[in-house]
């Protein structure tokens, strides 16, 4: 080994060695440990050797000097003083300059640090006499050879003098604040805490224990990643060929030890997060001191693991990120004060682990990002239009700032938007297979997350069938798997070219591998097939896969995709499969870009000033249950199967008139028949037809019975009623099932018709006086049912098409209404809540409110009852719709 | 310098030799959807996923169909390229090793340097490099650097 090789060797250690001496410090300014001391002098004393060897002067010198100090305070010649701590910081700052500089800080002059350093016992900590900083040369220096890491120098020719008041401020802050060189004002010593070493804490080192580790060249470690990929596949080859033979046990414990070579071989590559972390909090320092904002810095998962790779390339998004923080997002303490905010601000670096990715948010408690400016320059520089401008929410706005060209900076300061700007943040990011997104509240605070995939290579995946390909996903990108059947209660839906799925509340695009690589050709998703979908998952966003079928499961080795494809976003790379097919491995976050599937939320409801005919598209209708038949060969009918009492088969010859009427004996009752070509213009039914079906209805606890030549089915179905009822008519509206025509009817108003004294719809003794009513329903066809009914009966009925549209209607006017009746499964705002919204107005808690759905089951008017509804009816029937209304409009 | 010849429809081409990792046959593509028409699709090479492009179409020729004459050529990344070069490569080589499918292969060729000629101008291409001639036949040396600029 050369000499050159055992100096750069040296220069390596001593790096690490200040990055520990730097981190014990930050743990000592927190909390006093006689361990932390034990460790700083560990470090620096290590440095001071291999600095003495190399005749590195001032460097000797000055870590001679901490060695001492830290020397007396380990054998308690020296009481700890956390006045001390500023200057050890200024210690190690120089110290790293000096490591860092060409020349090693030779012609440094460092005697006034040395003597600060002395803290001769009585020795006042400078206050009146601030500790001039050296000015460490760079300019002497080899102009190529300048150190990376000049901002942390340009910072450091700060005014001593400090900011009075916010160091006065930090004060009252133990411990958490930065660290002005004014430092504690004469007299002030805290008490100085003896050495509390107890046994407990003596084995937990704070900083945590020092890891036996060994250099290894990072190529190394590549080749083993690939070679042990290699190995894995050739192993599922193997596999698989014997596994036709059945031969596949004599293999087995050699395929579970690869695949724990495969796991220990991936965590070579894996550090924590924290070894990046820890440089932050002297960053964070550094800009509270220059921005004169006191700023803490918290940290939490530095346990959590990365891949070295994507550890070293997110130091300088993270700290441009934090910068923002800081110089941007902070406000000065005073202004904080005054809004009731803690005078420090509080900037939270975390990173977790979250099923297959590692999150990692910068947060902080500032004044938010100022989306209406934000609104306003993206406007200005045509990055959206007006309409876009009008419907993005806030956080869609906020994270526009990630678009190259939108720098709203007013100055350009010397820390942040120097053109390293969000955008390249977004791309480091994007290119590292991650997603990054931002939320801000104005007034609160700004919350940047970054999602990054937890391995680059081996991922346990999904094989797919697509079309005639198979494909992978990766299971850490997989939520779900859903199928869809056609007589499913949630199906796929279209809203304006693109399909949706409502899962479980959340409305979510429903993709086709076609429309993702074929250029944006609308898919041919037939709406009525069944449908198997994968439920994928980047950051943030959700999104469905249409597929043909689930293979199999399997570790593959991602390839990344040859140069000439690298334009395919959508696609993570290649695998070879066991049986040596190729598959390409698809990317959910790929895909999520390709298709411009970002923050969207697709609820209706949450985007503002969407149109009411968009929202009618989104008509939320519940399904019904009907009983089809036919009358005559070509016209076919339905009624709700709730309606209905009993079929059955009758004779002709066992019809007996009586008085001009039809009747037919069922169980010893009389019951009266009804033809419906008497009151719709049908044909008769043929008299040769010998055998008839009825189907039993109770009206009024009246039971009578419907002829029909045929009884088709009963179907479990969307109503899409196309016609509007037409008054006095017994047909409520117009639907195609199966694609055929079929009229809907009124079992009420038929009734009534064939019978009117019998049959009278209830009736109100007098005009109900509290009788002004309010029908809130999604659904045309039943706004206009219920108003039909309610109106019959003495009501004055205004309608409302949803949830916010009838609290829209009762907030303008809260005396105008007695008694809200509501469907439930409305868009925008659904019954449940309009109920919660209404009991929560202090002017409109008061009105009562009726539930109306579809179903019957108990469980539904118990959930009904709970919520606070008074009651709950059927829609279809009218009998118990006005049962549940009577009991208010009745009383004086 | 010695090149390797291949067909294309009529067309002669060929490569310098030592660009040429392997030359394998053409038997099973594995299409990629969404890719751009020019690409046949992905091979597996003994664990490695080439990619390989469909010379014909690439130069605006007839389609190279797989047939038993038919060949793949697989190129050296710049890597394994630059292990037997003294000379630092060319930057456009690609990371990854790229296949050309083509038509048949021909002999092997040795030819000067004073017989390279440059590529007429109603010719030009930026994938050809020099023309030769050789029994009266123009052979087209291409630049297989430049082939991954064709997506």
């Amino acid at each position: 080994m050369s000499q050159e090789e055992v100096f750069r060797n040296f220069m390596t250690e001593m790096g690490d060695r200040l990055a520990e001496f730097e981190q014990g410090l930050a743990e000592l300014e927190q909390n006093f440990r006689m361990d932390t001391v034990h460790q700083l002098f560990r470090a620096i004393h290590t440095i001071k050797g291999g600095a003495g060897f190399f005749e590195l002067g001032n460097i000797t010198r000055l870590s001679h000097q901490l060695e001492d100090l830290l020397m007396k305070i380990r054998e308690e010649d020296l009481a700890f003083d956390p006045a001390m701590v500023p200057v050890l910081f200024e210690a190690a700052d120089v110290l790293r300059d000096m490591h860092e500089s060409s020349d090693h800080g030779k012609g440094l002059d460092i005697d006034e640090l040395c003597l600060a350093l002395k803290f001769k016992p009585g020795h006042k900590p400078a206050t009146s006499a601030p500790i001039q900083k050296p000015v460490v040369k760079t300019e002497s220096a080899n102009p190529e050879t300048q150190p990376q890491r000049k901002t942390a120098m340009d910072t450091r020719q700060v005014d001593a003098q400090g900011a009075p008041e916010t160091s006065r401020a930090a004060q009252a802050h133990t411990g958490r604040s930065a660290p002005m060189l004014s430092a504690v004002p004469a007299g002030q010593r805290p008490p100085t805490p003896k050495t509390e070493v107890s046994p407990q804490s003596a084995i937990e080192s704070g900083v945590g224990a020092r890891h036996e580790t060994i250099r290894v060249k990072v190529d190394l470690l590549d080749r083993l990643m690939e070679l042990t990929g290699e190995i894995v596949v050739a192993r599922n080859q193997l596999l698989r060929q014997l596994d036709d033979g059945g031969q596949t046990l004599a293999l087995s414990s050699m395929a579970h030890m690869i695949s724990d070579l495969q796991q220990v071989v991936l965590q070579t590559r894996m550090q924590p997060v924290g070894g990046t972390f820890t440089k932050f909090n002297r960053i964070v320092r550094d800009l509270s001191r220059q921005l004169e904002k006191p700023i803490r810095l918290l940290i939490r998962g530095d346990e959590t693991e990365l891949d070295r790779s994507i550890i070293e390339a997110l130091s300088d998004p993270l700290t441009h990120l934090i910068r923002n923080c800081a110089d941007h997002g902070v406000e000065r303490s005073d202004a904080r004060v005054a809004l009731g905010k803690e005078a420090t601000a509080t900037i939270r670096l975390e990173a977790r682990n979250e099923g297959g990715q590692v999150a990692i948010t910068v947060e902080d408690d500032g004044r938010g990002i100022d989306t209406a400016k934000v609104r306003a320059k993206a406007l200005a520089n045509g990055l959206i239009h007006a309409g876009q401008a009008a419907e993005m929410s806030d956080n869609e706005i906020a994270n526009l700032i990630f678009h190259p060209g939108l720098s709203t900076a007013e100055e350009v300061t010397d820390l942040s938007g120097r053109g390293v700007g969000m955008d390249v943040v977004k791309s480091t990011i994007e290119k590292l297979g991650g997603v990054i997104e931002l939320e801000t509240r104005v007034g609160s605070g700004t919350r940047v997350s970054i999602y990054l995939p937890t391995t680059l290579t081996i991922m346990s995946s999904l094989i797919v069938r697509i079309g005639e390909d198979r494909f992978a996903v990766p299971h850490s990108e997989l939520s779900e798997v859903i199928v869809v059947r056609p007589g499913d209660e949630l199906q796929i839906e279209r809203i304006r070219e693109q399909e949706v799925y409502r899962l479980r509340g959340q409305l979510i695009p429903i993709l086709t591998l076609q429309r993702i690589a074929g250029n944006g050709l609308s898919s041919n998703l037939q709406l009525d097939e069944e449908c198997r979908f994968l439920v994928l998952k980047a950051g943030v966003t959700t999104f469905g896969l249409v597929i043909d079928e689930i293979d199999h499961t399997e570790e593959i080795v991602i390839k990344p995709l040859p140069q000439i494809l690298k334009k395919m976003t959508f696609y993570a790379g290649s695998s070879i499969l066991g049986d040596s097919d190729v598959a390409m491995v698809l990317s959910a976050n790929g895909i999520c870009h390709s298709q411009n599937l970002h923050l969207q939320d697709l609820q209706a409801g949450k985007a503002a000033g969407r149109s009411v005919s968009d929202l009618q598209l989104l008509d939320l209708q519940e399904k019904q249950d009907l009983l089809v038949f036919r009358y005559g060969t070509d016209e076919q009918f339905a009624v709700p199967l709730s309606l209905v009492f009993k079929v059955e088969i009758i004779e002709r010859q066992q019809i007996e008139t009586i008085a001009n009427r039809d009747f037919i004996n069922l169980e010893g009752r009389n019951i009266l028949l009804v033809y419906l070509d008497e009151h719709l213009a049908l044909k008769p039914l043929p008299e040769d037809l010998e055998r008839l079906y009825i189907f039993t209805t109770k009206i009024n606890k009246f039971e009578v019975a419907v002829v029909a030549s045929s009884i088709e089915e009963s179907i479990h179905t969307r109503l899409n009623l196309d016609s509007p009822p037409m008054n006095e008519s017994v047909v409520l509206g117009v639907t195609k099932l199966h694609g055929k025509l079929t009229f809907l009817l009124d079992l009420f108003s038929l009734a009534e018709k064939v019978s009117p004294d019998i049959f009278r719809g209830k009736v109100f003794s007098e005009t109900p006086t509290k009788n002004r009513l309010l029908v809130v329903d999604d659904t045309p066809f039943f706004r206009d049912l219920e108003k039909k009914y309610f109106e019959s009966v003495g009501f004055q009925v205004t309608l409302a098409f949803n949830g916010q549209d009838a609290l829209d209607l009762l907030t303008a006017k809260p005396r105008a209404f007695d008694l809200v009746v509501t469907d439930i499964v409305m868009p925008v705002m659904d019954g449940y809540d309009l109920l919660k919204n209404i009991r929560n107005h202090p002017q409109l808690a008061h009105i009562p409110v009726i539930a109306l759905t579809s179903f019957a089951q108990e469980e539904n008017l118990d959930k009904a009852k709970s919520a606070g509804f008074f009651s709950y009816a059927l829609k279809t029937n009218k009998e118990t719709i006005l049962d549940a209304v009577s009991p208010f409009v009745l009383e004086g | 310098m010695l090149y390797s010849t291949f067909a294309l429809g009529r067309i002669q081409l060929a490569v310098p030799i030592h660009t040429v990792l392997e030359i394998v046959r053409a038997t099973h593509f594995h299409p990629v959807r969404g890719a751009p028409e020019l690409i046949d699709g992905l091979i597996n090479l003994r664990g490695k996923v080439v990619a390989v492009i469909n010379t014909g179409l690439a130069m605006g020729a007839a389609r190279v169909e797989v047939s038993n004459e038919s060949r793949i050529y697989i190129f050296k990344n710049s890597k394994e390229l630059q292990e037997v070069s003294d000379e630092p490569v060319d930057p456009d080589t690609s990371a990854d090793n790229l296949g050309l499918h083509v038509d048949a292969i021909g002999p092997v060729i040795d030819v000067d340097k004073d017989e390279l000629q440059p590529v007429p101008a109603n010719m030009a291409n930026p994938f050809y490099q020099h023309v030769v001639r050789r029994n009266n036949d123009f052979i087209i040396i291409l630049k297989p650097a430049k082939a991954v600029a064709l997506a």
